[in-house]
């Protein structure tokens, strides 16, 4: 595999996967640079470009939990200061707009610990199957659907108990 | 509400901006990518493959002397004959109806029958929550002793006779079918075989150990004197009982039999030999005498250096002559000087060196060579692993490990090891490589001629060694093979096949060789791991699989990007936590005092005898220049003192020293007394710190609680060297319940002191 082929084929992917499992842009592109890192040394030759995709996402994710875990963090990620919408625990509207609920759910996804916001990005933002995501973070099947659907109440836990998800 | 996860891409896509890659990143990726750090994490993987392998090897070995690879250990420094191997287990005997019927010593009560009837006794039990049992009168069900009640029974049902615990913790007593009590309340009970058991008399004054003694199971007469403990040992149907009483005998110890008998008075026990004969080192005597179970001695008062191995009916046996064989009737089968080493193979074949041509033979009992092909293997196998010593010796330690440490990088820059596939396994393709880098050292270090030289000889000890080592090597092999072999998880075969060859290849060697020796050993480690190395290299070239990395990864206990390795740590912590605090446990119960005193002298030989030096000079006049490291490298069924005396001229010649005399042979005895906190076991060991000498003979003294022990080691000096430093430890087993055998299970090293050896090289020496 090309680094060079990589960057520019991925390297918008893998920023973007790092940052919203991170939140921190600067911490990010460590995490693209520790993973082109990776990429150059082992130098995996891969079947196909889905294989590819999945290699790079798991590879940007282990990095990133690593990269999360020596700096202490906590589970709770803190919002980046580009970040400004309602809180997701704050009194639900019943008149707000889509608006503002694309904002309670973003804050919401980004407020799970990473455990948990993984499965979320890996399904809904990067759109791979469940098998496919299941197998970038290393789980069976059985235990990505478990992980996912316990995201799913964590998420409807903080948007309130009449959220529909 | 409804929230509508499926918009979140586009959701945050608008909201959140997006960063762009930036060229730099790439190039800062591209300079740091190419920068090794290969060496830090082999360190690291080297070290994590050392500890994993240790675990393993503790986790997989169980010997009834001890658990893990300590106990294998033991087990094999103890040997299956010598006084070590005394012990005083609670022997099941199915086939001896004296032994228990029911017992449970230590209060869980979970193997006894709620009611138990034997002599027109009921025992039954009360109730669950005292667990208490009375002894009830079988026909009026009346309490018998009213308002005594037991813990535990036993019953013997060939004398009738059984066993209880005190309902309050104060002791075991025997009683009959007559219900009548004997005397005493025992703080430990043994049984000891053929209806005698050894018993200790509770003492209220806890500060003093509780005499110990023989009793019959039948009317509880006592049969022996008391002792400070009793061990003992067993052959077949046969058992001695060993009696100390250090404050009385000094490290002498009586030896009995099951009636109580004292058969001799002895300074050591070397084993019980076709369940009839003794060798015995008596009071004051060097030697061992073969003698019977009457006391008398056999073969016109022989005196043996070493007795043992038996096997088949013949007895290998070592005089000042050299190594000879006996059969079970007491004639010599070859007398000793026949053949320079003999060693008892299977089917009544042995394995001797031929005095004057040195070549190894295969002959029956009446010396007619019977050269088979599977010899001719093990001959080769030797070679082999001579060859490969003699090379690892030429390069030395370092020069070998810089070897194989090339040959890894070389595979790394050549791009071998990074032929990988979707997996990012480079970290575990090093660890791979550091495994067998690490276990070539292990195993350099175990076949150096340096620790060789110094080993005890006994051959039965070689072979336990052999053994508990091959479990080690396989555990490692298997593990480095699969560590190899992960990568990539499409072809499950090859690798199965391969883990299964590395783990089954230490019993086909054992198989082919029924006692193994340090050669043969050595040979096996090098094959099973070189071997296991091998197949496992060559799998992963061509893709391999393992299954059961497979199954680890599935189930999450590793998962495919090298994220094992914490598991690894968490291993590592927890054996380091284990062996420290079990040791700092250990450690803190046990010794509380140790006085020594040290004595330096010249020119005596201990057990080996002033005749030994001769035995070293003629070596040195008759062996071909640089023959010594293979006379060494096949010792096999050499007599200590044979041994002994190769290494030594190995040493001098090594030195430029071509003549041994008795000023170069310091005696170094050290003399003191120990006090434990409980009953322990305590041996000295004397070793030189520091290089400048030859160690050629040591023997440990044995100490109970508090009291005396006496060590030696003899060493070569040479003149114009620096004495060396010597250390003096103990090793104190824990005695359990007085029972030698669980002793094995725990110890630890208490170094008392350091010795300076002065200068006794004279000045105007000729070298």
């Amino acid at each position: 595999m090309d680094a060079e082929r990589v960057f520019h084929r991925y390297g918008g992917l893998m920023l973007r996967h790092a940052q919203l499992l991170m939140g921190q842009d600067s911490l990010a592109e460590d995490a693209v640079q520790e993973a082109l890192i990776r990429v150059i040394r082992l130098n995996p030759q891969l079947r196909d470009e889905n294989h590819e995709k999945a290699w790079l996402l798991a590879v940007t994710g282990n990095i990133c939990r690593d990269f999360l875990r020596k700096a202490k963090r906590r589970r709770e990620t803190r919002m980046p200061d580009w970040f400004d919408m309602p809180s997701p625990d704050s009194q639900p509207d019943e008149e707000a707009g889509q608006h503002d609920r694309d904002a309670r759910l973003i804050r919401a996804v980004m407020a799970l610990p990473v455990k948990y916001r993984e499965p979320v990005l890996l399904t809904y933002y990067h759109e791979l199957t469940n098998q496919q995501a299941a197998e970038v973070m290393g789980l069976t099947h059985a235990a990505f659907r478990t992980r996912l659907m316990r995201a799913r109440d964590m998420l409807r836990m903080t948007l309130g108990e009449e959220a529909e998800l | 509400m409804k929230y509508d996860l499926n918009r979140l891409k586009e959701a945050m896509d608008e909201r959140i901006p997006m960063i762009q890659p930036d060229e730099g990143l790439l190039d800062r990726a591209m300079a740091q990518g190419k920068r090794a750090r290969y060496p830090a994490r082999a360190l690291t993987a080297a070290a994590a493959c050392l500890l994993i392998v240790a675990v393993l090897g503790a986790l997989i070995g169980k010997t009834p002397e001890g658990s893990g690879l300590k106990g294998m250990l033991q087990a094999a420094s103890r040997g299956s004959d010598g006084q070590g191997a005394a012990n005083t287990v609670r022997v099941e005997e199915p086939e001896d109806l004296s032994s228990y019927q029911h017992y449970s010593p230590d209060y869980a009560h979970s193997a006894l029958p709620d009611e138990a009837e034997f002599g027109g006794v009921v025992i039954r039990k009360l109730n669950d929550a005292d667990r208490l049992f009375a002894f009830l009168d079988k026909e009026t069900g009346e309490e018998v002793i009213p308002g005594r009640f037991w813990q535990a029974y036993a019953y013997f049902p060939k004398t009738e006779t059984g066993l209880v615990q005190l309902g309050n913790g104060q002791g075991l007593m025997l009683v009959d079918k007559n219900r009548e009590f004997f005397d005493g309340a025992y703080s430990s009970f043994e049984y000891a075989g053929g209806g005698t058991a050894i018993v200790a008399n509770r003492d209220e004054d806890e500060t003093e150990p509780d005499p110990m003694y023989l009793i019959s199971t039948a009317d509880g007469a006592r049969l022996s004197r008391d002792y400070e403990i009793i061990g003992t040992m067993r052959s077949g149907e046969n058992r001695l009982l060993m009696g100390h009483d250090t404050q009385e005998l000094n490290g002498e110890f009586d030896i009995m039999d099951l009636t109580g008998r004292v058969i001799v008075r002895a300074q050591d026990l070397g084993g019980l030999y076709f369940d009839k004969w003794l060798s015995v080192r008596l009071p004051g005597e060097s030697w061992y005498c073969l003698m019977d179970l009457n006391g008398e001695i056999l073969m016109d008062g022989t005196r043996f250096g070493h007795v043992g191995m038996e096997k088949d009916g013949y007895l290998v046996v070592t005089t000042d002559k050299g190594r000879g064989v006996i059969d079970s009737e007491g004639n010599w089968v070859f007398e000793p000087g026949t053949y320079l080493t003999i060693e008892i193979r299977e089917n009544g074949l042995f394995r001797v060196m031929d005095r004057k041509t040195a070549e190894m033979m295969q002959v029956d009992a009446r010396g007619v060579n019977v050269d088979t092909w599977r010899f001719r293997v093990d001959q080769a196998m030797a070679a082999a692993g001579e060859a490969l010593g003699r090379w690892q010796e030429g390069l030395g330690k370092p020069g070998y490990i810089l070897v194989y440490v090339l040959i890894f990088w070389l595979a790394l820059r050549l791009g071998l090891a990074r032929r990988s596939g979707e997996l990012p396994h480079m970290l575990l393709s090093e660890l791979g490589f550091a495994a067998y880098v690490v276990g070539l050292l292990s195993i350099g270090h175990w076949m150096g001629l340096d620790y060789v030289t110094i080993w005890p000889t006994d051959t039965s000890t070689e072979g336990a060694m052999g053994a508990a080592f091959s479990w080690y090597l396989t555990a490692y092999a298997l593990l480095a093979s699969m560590i190899v072999c992960y990568p990539r998880l499409r072809r499950p075969k090859p690798a199965f096949f391969a883990g299964m060859a590395v783990m089954l290849l230490p019993w086909i060697w054992k198989s082919l060789c029924a006692d193994m020796t340090v050669a043969e050993w050595q040979t096996m480690s090098v094959t099973v791991f070189m071997g296991g190395a091998l197949l496992a290299v060559l799998l992963f070239f061509v893709k391999p699989v393992g299954r059961f990395m497979d199954w680890c990864a599935r189930f999450d206990a590793l998962n495919e990007y090298a994220r094992w390795v914490r598991v690894i740590w968490w291993a590592i912590a927890a054996a380091a936590l284990i062996n420290f605090g079990a040791g700092c446990w250990i450690s803190g119960q046990e010794l509380i005092s140790a006085t020594t005193h040290a004595d330096v002298q010249r020119g005596v030989m201990g057990s080996l005898g002033n005749a030994w030096i001769d035995d070293v000079n003629r070596m040195l006049d008759d062996y071909p220049e640089d023959d010594f490291t293979s006379q060494v490298r096949s010792a096999s069924g050499m007599s200590e003192r044979e041994y002994t005396a190769i290494a030594a001229a190995r040493y001098l010649h090594k030195n430029g020293v071509d003549r041994l005399t008795d000023d170069m042979v310091l005696r170094v005895k050290v003399t003191g007394t120990v006090k434990t906190r409980r009953p322990a076991r305590v041996q000295m060991v004397i070793e030189p710190e520091t290089d400048g000498s030859c160690q050629i003979s040591a023997e440990s003294g044995l100490a109970l609680p508090d009291g005396t022990i006496e060590g030696s080691a003899d060493f070569i000096l040479l003149p114009g060297r620096p004495a060396p430093e010597m250390k003096v430890w103990l090793s104190i087993s824990q005695l359990a319940d007085r029972n030698l055998d669980i002793a094995a299970q725990y110890w630890y090293r208490a170094d008392i002191g350091e010795i300076s050896v002065p200068d006794l090289a004279p000045e105007d020496s000729p070298y």
